[in-house]
């Protein structure tokens, strides 16, 4: 029963919470040599990535009505995070932005339609209709 | 089924003991040496404690060494033609106290002359074990002689002292240094203390410091920095970096368990020119993608860092994707926007700067063609 705005928010404070947890974390879990920024280390690809994934099982298994891109809002809420950190972390965007937005983008939508997909048939499971 | 696992054994032993070892040749006649192969891939690094064949092929090129002491001492070395080093040593009211003039024998063994202002001349063979003739140990050398006397000479760690003296620290009677070397590069190294500052989150310096300021035609070209308590060296090279670079005991730990000798004042002079020196050749001649060079940790193990970093440009925001075909993209792109003085505005701004424009499509494509790769580096497969 979670309204668009929600899932907006939710992917956009997923992404947030992923990134402090990276800035904490950079040289030690993830191993990064760079500033902290999740395209800038293997470790943190796949940690944000499966925040995302995570936070669009959780919102979809909440959700009763599917609709067939129910990850959009939060991928795009995450998305909107991600742009936010790359244009205002130290050092600028850099370079290449625009493609580090496509790359990141990419693997967010791929996230969080993959979340969405995994909690659907989840609910549906728990709700006895898979 | 038993006799079959016994068979299989007696394959596997027989095979393992007849496989050619790599590094080993067969077959080398009595009286004369083996060729000595080494396996794909292995490592050759220099001792990690000591300065490698980079830093001494670079400091070559320095011409002339101004060592200024604590007390006033003043040595000046330069480097001749045919490799012969010289150092003049004046007190601080500018008197003569000793000349050392070393004059090489052959590629390791070289001869010490050094005339005092108050006493006999002095005439020794160097030890090649212990002495590289740079011309930083030569001013140190002759400082240390002029201090202390000539009387009962004994060799201590690579300089000579009389066997009554006490050993000298003599980086820590350095007081500032100036190289000149190539290319119209001089650099100016001094000590300074810096207030706590962050070079990015979690990692602050702060303390003493030795400041290498660069100049290139007399003209300033750069900074680099060398933080004593934090191990962390920083540089500065205007046009040449974005902004500020440090390497931290962080960044070494893996590979290398952090630094692995102790760098001084002459170090940070060397490693400021090398790396503005380094630099410039990647902006104007590209070679580090075009000649396929891989990241090169063996150079890193020599611990002179400007081979590494003249590479470590890569993709901004993306350096997930450094060791990956795309690598080369980025790279074109950095020389690209360097040349032309492109910035990422020049992504929106795109009225601004045609060549940006340009640098920015070629990006796109060689990202969008799969990094466009050199054919040198497929055939070679390490790029």
């Amino acid at each position: 029963m979670l309204k668009h705005g929600t899932r907006f928010a939710v992917g956009f404070l997923t992404f947030l919470a992923a990134h402090a947890i990276e800035r904490a974390e950079w040289h030690g879990w993830f191993h990064g040599e760079y500033e902290p920024w999740f395209l800038n280390a293997g470790r943190a690809v796949l940690f944000t990535v499966a925040c995302v994934v995570v936070a669009g099982a959780v919102v979809a298994a909440l959700t009763r009505s599917a609709p067939p891109v129910r990850g959009i809002a939060i991928g795009t809420g995450a998305f909107a995070a991600m742009t936010a950190v790359l244009f205002l972390k130290e050092g600028g965007p850099g370079t290449i932005f625009p493609i580090v937005l496509v790359a990141g983008g990419g693997l967010i939508f791929l996230g969080s339609a993959a979340g969405a997909w995994i909690g659907n048939r989840f609910g549906r499971l728990t709700r006895g209709n898979g | 089924m038993k006799t079959w696992f016994a068979l299989v054994g007696v394959v596997v032993v027989t095979g393992a003991a007849a496989w050619p070892k790599s590094g080993t040749v067969a077959g080398a006649a009595p009286g004369n040496v083996a060729v000595q192969t080494i396996p794909a891939g292995q490592r050759q690094a220099g001792h990690p404690a000591e300065k490698g064949a980079t830093y001494y092929a670079l400091e070559a090129q320095t011409t002339r060494l101004t060592t200024r002491f604590r007390d006033g001492h003043v040595a000046v070395t330069e480097r001749g033609l045919i490799g012969d080093v010289r150092t003049t040593v004046r007190d601080q009211a500018g008197n003569e106290r000793g000349r050392l003039r070393l004059n090489r024998i052959d590629d390791s063994h070289d001869t010490l002359n050094y005339e005092p202002s108050d006493g006999t001349p002095l005439q020794v063979l160097s030890d090649p074990n212990a002495v590289k003739p740079t011309l930083d140990w030569a001013s140190r050398q002759a400082y240390g002689l002029a201090k202390d006397g000539t009387a009962n000479l004994v060799w201590d760690n690579g300089t000579m002292r009389p066997r009554a003296a006490a050993r000298r620290d003599l980086e820590s009677e350095v007081s500032d240094v100036e190289t000149v070397w190539a290319n119209g590069l001089v650099a100016k190294v001094t000590r300074q203390t810096y207030s706590r500052r962050e070079l990015s989150p979690g990692r602050a310096v702060e303390g003493p410091a030795l400041v290498s300021e660069l100049t290139l035609n007399g003209v300033p070209a750069g900074v680099g920095v060398w933080f004593v308590q934090d191990q962390v060296y920083a540089y500065h090279l205007p046009g040449l970096t974005n902004g500020l670079v440090f390497i931290a005991p962080e960044h070494l730990k893996r590979d290398y368990g952090g630094w692995g000798f102790v760098p001084d004042t002459t170090w940070v002079n060397l490693q400021t020119i090398a790396l503005h020196h380094f630099k410039t050749l990647t902006a104007k001649k590209g070679f580090v993608a075009k000649s396929c060079e891989p990241p090169a940790p063996s150079r890193l193990a020599q611990f002179f860092m400007p081979t590494l970093h003249a590479n470590d440009d890569g993709c901004d925001g993306l350096h997930w994707l450094d060791g990956t075909i795309v690598r080369g993209c980025c790279d074109d792109h950095d020389r690209c926007y360097s040349k032309d003085g492109c910035t990422a505005k020049s992504w929106w701004k795109f009225w601004s700067s045609w060549s940006c424009d340009v640098c920015n499509a070629v990006v796109v494509a060689c990202f969008a063609g799969g990094g466009n790769p050199d054919p040198r580096c497929l055939g070679r497969l390490i790029c």
